[in-house]
């Protein structure tokens, strides 16, 4: 008894291990892509100028912030679906 | 038909005395013209000049002549203030957008100073077109530079994002004639912007290589830092297609080396401003210097 005990023990922790390393590998997935986001943003704000995205002097895009609401909307949906680009791609591609 | 006023530039290193031959310039103007003395540059030397509290409304120094002083700060805040308005009575859907946590870091932004002193620039042309001459006392090398540079480099943007804007027009003119089976012409606001923005700083550049109209007339001090600086400036206006028009050898006390000088800027006209043995403060000191040196 205290056999079958103890051996039901040992598979109930192996699970648990497997289950936390599938946790952790996916939490891991998230994080890393969050990382790369955050990365990719940090570059291009930083160094867009070299790879042929430079900013204007900072009076153009002033004068032009009262009349671009939709612009700014779309960016901030940009940085919103930024954590998940696989399902906006899925979207764009009717995956189910 | 009167004419528009000639736009005289007092430019150079800090410390050469910009402010001083400006004043000089304007009290010798005013006998016979109207004049009106702006100050550009945030040390405001004017008022010391003077002897009398100055501000961004004009004071009276004599019947021909008037002094304002531009407070560079607050026309920042008062540009971004019509932007903050304009964003809130425009925006339909995105009231909540925080536009205070962003401009206070943008108001401190590279760009904005001498942005700022653009438009205070065209505000008092606009005010003051009757004038004879406004002659302005511009600030030490580095933002006088930014500034003059500013109109070129604004319109190399703003024709590129103009192309890109009808680019974005005509796909969505395309987009509703497939959808709709015909063109929809929507006023696109943006390009409206950009194209108001094209026409201000056309107009801000032709006048400043326009010879007939602006008369850039650069100091400085018969001294090696000086006259360095003062070559490195030339070439940069030459850059932008501004041309100098008149040197100031000012604090001169060896007129063999203001002669050299002269030799060295030959194809500048030179003029040279002795040493003052006396401070020049007050407007009885300034018209002392001018009928002693000829001026």
């Amino acid at each position: 008894m205290k056999y079958f005990f103890k051996k039901i023990l040992k598979q109930i922790s192996e699970k648990s291990k497997l289950f936390n390393e599938v946790a952790r590998s996916k939490a891991m997935e998230l994080s890393e892509q969050e990382l790369s986001e955050l990365e990719h943003t940090f570059a291009i704000l930083t160094f867009g100028a070299f790879v042929g995205l430079p900013s204007p002097p900072g009076q153009i895009t002033l004068d032009l912030l009262p009349e671009s609401e939709k612009e700014i909307m779309l960016l901030l949906q940009k940085t919103d679906t930024a954590h998940e680009p696989l399902s906006v791609l899925a979207s764009l591609f009717q995956v189910d | 038909m009167k004419n528009n006023p000639q736009y005289v530039f007092f430019i150079g290193k800090g410390g050469t005395g910009k402010s001083t031959v400006s004043a000089l310039t304007a009290l010798k103007l005013s006998h016979e013209q109207k004049i009106l003395l702006v100050s550009m540059d945030p040390a405001h030397n004017q008022s010391d000049i003077f002897q009398t509290t100055l501000s961004d409304k004009p004071t009276e120094i004599n019947k021909n002549l008037l002094v304002i002083e531009i407070n560079t700060e607050k026309w920042i805040k008062n540009y971004l203030h019509e932007i903050e308005d304009s964003v809130r009575r425009n925006y339909l859907y995105l009231s909540a957008f925080n536009l205070e946590k962003n401009f206070n870091i943008i108001k401190n932004s590279p760009g904005l100073e001498e942005y700022a002193l653009l438009l205070a620039f065209n505000k008092v042309r606009e005010i003051y077109s009757t004038k004879d001459h406004i002659i302005f006392d511009m600030p030490p090398t580095a933002l006088t530079t930014r500034f003059f540079s500013l109109p070129p480099l604004s319109l190399l943007w703003n024709n590129h994002l103009i192309k890109l804007r009808d680019e974005i027009i005509k796909k969505k003119e395309l987009i509703t004639k497939i959808k709709f089976n015909k063109k929809e012409y929507e006023s696109d606001k943006v390009l409206k912007k950009l194209q108001q923005q094209q026409s201000f700083y056309t107009d801000v550049k032709n006048i400043f290589t326009d010879i007939n109209t602006t008369s850039i007339n650069l100091v400085l001090n018969p001294d090696k830092l000086s006259m360095e600086e003062s070559k490195r400036i030339i070439e940069k206006f030459r850059e932008i297609n501004i041309q100098t028009d008149n040197i100031i050898i000012n604090k001169s006390v060896d007129e063999s080396l203001s002669t050299a000088i002269k030799e060295k800027f030959r194809d500048i006209k030179s003029k040279i401003f002795p040493l003052s043995k006396t401070p020049l403060i007050g407007i009885e000191s300034l018209k002392s210097y001018l009928l002693n040196n000829n001026l």
